[in-house]
């Protein structure tokens, strides 16, 4: 079987006139006339089957001998296709480089495993505390307004501790000052109670911590309050507005890596880090809690208040197969672990009666 | 015989090459290649993106002729795969490591990071684009011979790094000379066997067109500011019209001075003894943003009135639940949302592919004379220089751009 083809020597880019033909032992070449010689069907490769014209190259001892042959595709080189064994390269080579696929993908698993689960959690936990606390104070003003929009469906909550006179004000402040005598704090809290019947409580960055009315009247003591409040301070205190900030992004930086530039990634991202976030946002939840405990007993308080309320409020059917979904913790390993590091006795209340009766109407006075 | 004309950010991808004797694309369409890469890409999480990045360039390379000859790309997605593995393996723990001993060994590095995080990340940035140009580069062959960039990624990044802070400092009036610079730098190291790139462009005339573009939005900004001042209270027609122009002046301009820069680099372009020239025609470039924005705006808007009238159906549920409990309609809004952002995306980089970039590639390579041609005889290829081309060393197939 015969043809033509376009034969570059590799050395000069001019395309020169070749006459090629099968034979049993390779592909015979005669360039512009010349004398004819061999191509070994063995050295011969074919990166693209698809374009057109083919081009054939050649491989000697396993590189390139710079040689280049284009044939117009047809019958000739599907017939010269398929008596060349190893277009792709030599079974030696393509299982090299099989292998080398195969072992680097088990260390770049590794690596990513091991960079979510230490390297960034360990990145986040040392950074957060780092940046300064009235960086940590603008952020918390920006963010504020738009949270409590969010979080009321477009109409601002009214602030029931807004003015300073009222006695639920001074109850709320009663709390706080008692709470945080013995905690060294990063900074200024600004504690607000909202007119929400939410049951829950947040802190925001720099310190602001938003305690929603029905919380209040969800819980059977002032130290339910309390032990709530604690907590929240302890998200203060450890810094974790600030950590989960950095927690995300490096985690996004990660899947954006992992993705590529590929179109559409950034709903993954947020997706994913919904998932990934939690385990991390489990493990500050529960230092929270331990910080908790620690204020509440040395406040004098009822340490084991705040896991009577979480059983109360938190219990939801089905939570357990959620878990992995939830923002808090399993409220039950939370319960245990405040159980288990509670001190005996059941404590003073952080409020007496007159003051917890303020903190409960702080909403209706104003 | 050339790869060199190409522009930073509408052309990147491509070579673009054709010559005053023979002016040839291919009547194909990449259609069919692009809505089924992207499409794979996104089911397979990206991964098949090396396959669809390197079908690409072989289209391309393949669709492009000078003097009858046709480019032909040599990479592999599976280099380009093993490159990206050995990234996240090696590249990306010595990159979290040393951030993390950067933090335990100072205190005050936490200030010092966040000023400076955005300096590191550009240099990386420019770093990574030099290594994915040489990429392409040494894999691209015509007549048999490849092309290569020498020079070093990182002397091009302190470099690019250079120019963006003086461009900083003079308030953007030194960006022609920034992108002068870098171009030089490109060409000055581009070879084509024997044959070394060389840019002769000066800025002079591009600063003429750039002062357009600068002086443009300040003179907008002092009429705008001179009618408030003029009637104070509430903004008129006027005043608001003009702060609209003031941001839109930039992107109305920049298509067109991007166009003058391709021509007027194309032509002080010499590759051994071949130089180039560009009729780029600007107008025709402007039609290609307006078809591609067209079409983007029909998608967007399609999607947003599906996307709506799903959302308000569950909207008012969604904000009122304590904050503990999952809902099973934020979880359906929330999957639904991220269906639609992927479809959006998947649509609208497929329009941008086949409309804009697709586009460009044709109205360059379609404007573009190349002379002496003949003279490439004399050019001389080595077979020793080919090696690091199918070499399989790791560092070659290393394109940090492309991750």
């Amino acid at each position: 079987m015969e043809s033509t083809a376009t034969y570059f020597d590799g050395l000069r880019p001019v395309p020169r006139k070749a006459a090629i033909a099968l034979t049993g032992r390779g592909l015979s070449l005669s360039v512009d006339g010349g004398p004819v010689f061999l191509w070994d069907y063995a050295s011969i490769r074919l990166d693209d089957r698809q374009s057109d014209p083919l081009r054939f190259h050649r491989e000697q001892s396993g590189s390139h001998t710079g040689e280049m042959l284009e044939v117009a595709p047809g019958e000739f080189t599907s017939a010269l296709v398929a008596r060349c064994p190893s277009l792709r390269g030599s079974a030696n080579q393509r299982s090299l480089i099989r292998n080398r696929i195969i072992g680097w993908s088990v260390a770049a698993v590794a690596s990513i495993a091991l960079l979510l689960v230490y390297g960034i959690p360990a990145i986040a936990n040392r950074l957060g505390p780092l940046i300064p606390w009235s960086t940590e104070v603008t952020m918390g003003n920006a963010v504020e307004g738009q949270i409590l929009q969010q979080l009321a469906n477009g109409k601002p909550p009214r602030i029931c501790t807004e003015k300073t006179e009222t006695e639920g004000t001074k109850a709320l402040q009663a709390m706080v000052e008692r709470l945080t005598r013995h905690a060294v704090l990063p900074g200024q809290t600004d504690i607000k109670i909202l007119d929400m019947a939410m049951e829950n409580a947040f802190t925001l960055p720099g310190g602001k911590i938003l305690l929603m009315r029905g919380l209040i009247e969800k819980a059977q003591s002032p130290d339910e309050v309390a032990g709530v409040l604690a907590h929240e301070l302890g998200h203060m205190v450890h810094r974790d507005a600030m950590r989960g900030l950095i927690h995300a992004g490096g985690v996004s930086f990660l899947i954006g890596t992992l993705l590529g530039d590929f179109t559409g990634a950034g709903a993954l991202i947020i997706g994913s880090k919904f998932l990934i976030g939690n385990r991390y946002s489990r493990e500050n939840e529960s230092e929270a809690d331990l910080f908790a405990i620690e204020v509440m007993t040395k406040a004098g308080g009822d340490v084991r208040a705040l896991g009577r309320f979480l059983a109360r409020v938190a219990r939801v059917p089905g939570e357990r197969q959620m878990e992995l979904l939830l923002s808090h913790p399993v409220t039950e390993d939370r319960i245990n672990q405040i159980e288990k590091k509670a001190p005996a006795g059941h404590g003073q209340p952080i409020l007496d009666a007159t003051e917890w009766q303020a903190l409960r109407n702080a909403c209706k006075a104003g | 015989m050339n790869e060199t004309i190409q522009s930073e950010v509408t052309l990147s991808e491509r070579t673009v090459a054709l010559s005053a004797t023979t002016v040839s694309t291919t009547g194909e369409d990449l259609s069919r290649l692009v809505w089924r890469g992207s499409f794979l890409t996104i089911v397979t999480l990206g991964i098949y993106r090396f396959w669809y990045k390197t079908n690409l360039r072989r289209w391309y390379w393949q669709n492009t002729q000078v003097g009858g000859s046709a480019f032909e790309y040599r990479g592999t997605a599976k280099e380009k795969f093993l490159g990206f593995l050995f990234a996240l393996a090696v590249v990306l723990p010595i990159y979290f490591m040393g951030t993390l001993v950067a933090l335990f060994s100072s205190e005050a590095i936490g200030n010092v990071l966040s000023g400076f995080s955005g300096l590191v990340i550009a240099l990386l940035v420019q770093y990574g684009a030099y290594r994915s140009r040489r990429y392409r580069l040494t894999r691209s062959v015509w007549r048999g011979l490849r092309f290569d960039l020498k020079g070093s990624a990182m002397r091009y990044a302190l470099k690019s790094a250079g120019w963006a802070i003086l461009t900083l400092i003079t308030l953007g009036l030194a960006f022609p000379a920034l992108r002068r610079a870098l171009e030089e730098y490109r060409i000055n190291n581009t070879w084509f066997g024997s044959a070394q790139g060389h840019f002769t462009a000066k800025t002079g005339p591009l600063m003429t067109l750039w002062l357009v573009l600068w002086i443009g939005p300040l003179v907008l900004a002092g009429v705008t500011a001179g009618l408030v001042s003029k009637t104070p209270g509430e903004p008129t027609f006027l005043a608001i019209l003009f702060s609209f122009l003031v941001v839109l002046w930039p992107f109305l301009f920049w298509p067109w001075y991007r166009a003058n820069e391709f021509r007027h680099f194309t032509k002080h372009t010499v590759i051994g003894p071949v130089s180039f020239d560009s009729a780029f025609n600007t107008k025709a470039y402007y039609w290609r943003f307006f078809k591609f924005g067209l079409w983007a705006l029909v998608v967007l808007i399609c999607m947003a009135a599906v996307f709506f009238s799903v959302l308000s159906a569950t909207f008012a549920s969604l904000f009122r639940l304590p904050i503990q409990t999952t809902s099973p309609h934020l979880i359906v809004v929330t999957v639904f949302g991220i269906g639609l952002y992927v479809a959006l995306f998947y649509l609208i980089s497929c329009l941008k592919e086949t409309i804009l970039n697709q586009g460009f590639w044709r109205l360059a390579t379609a404007t573009m004379l190349i002379h002496n041609l003949d003279a490439v005889e004399g050019i001389l290829g080595s077979a020793v220089a080919d090696e690091a081309a199918t070499g399989e060393g790791l560092a070659d197939a290393l394109d940090f751009g492309g991750i």
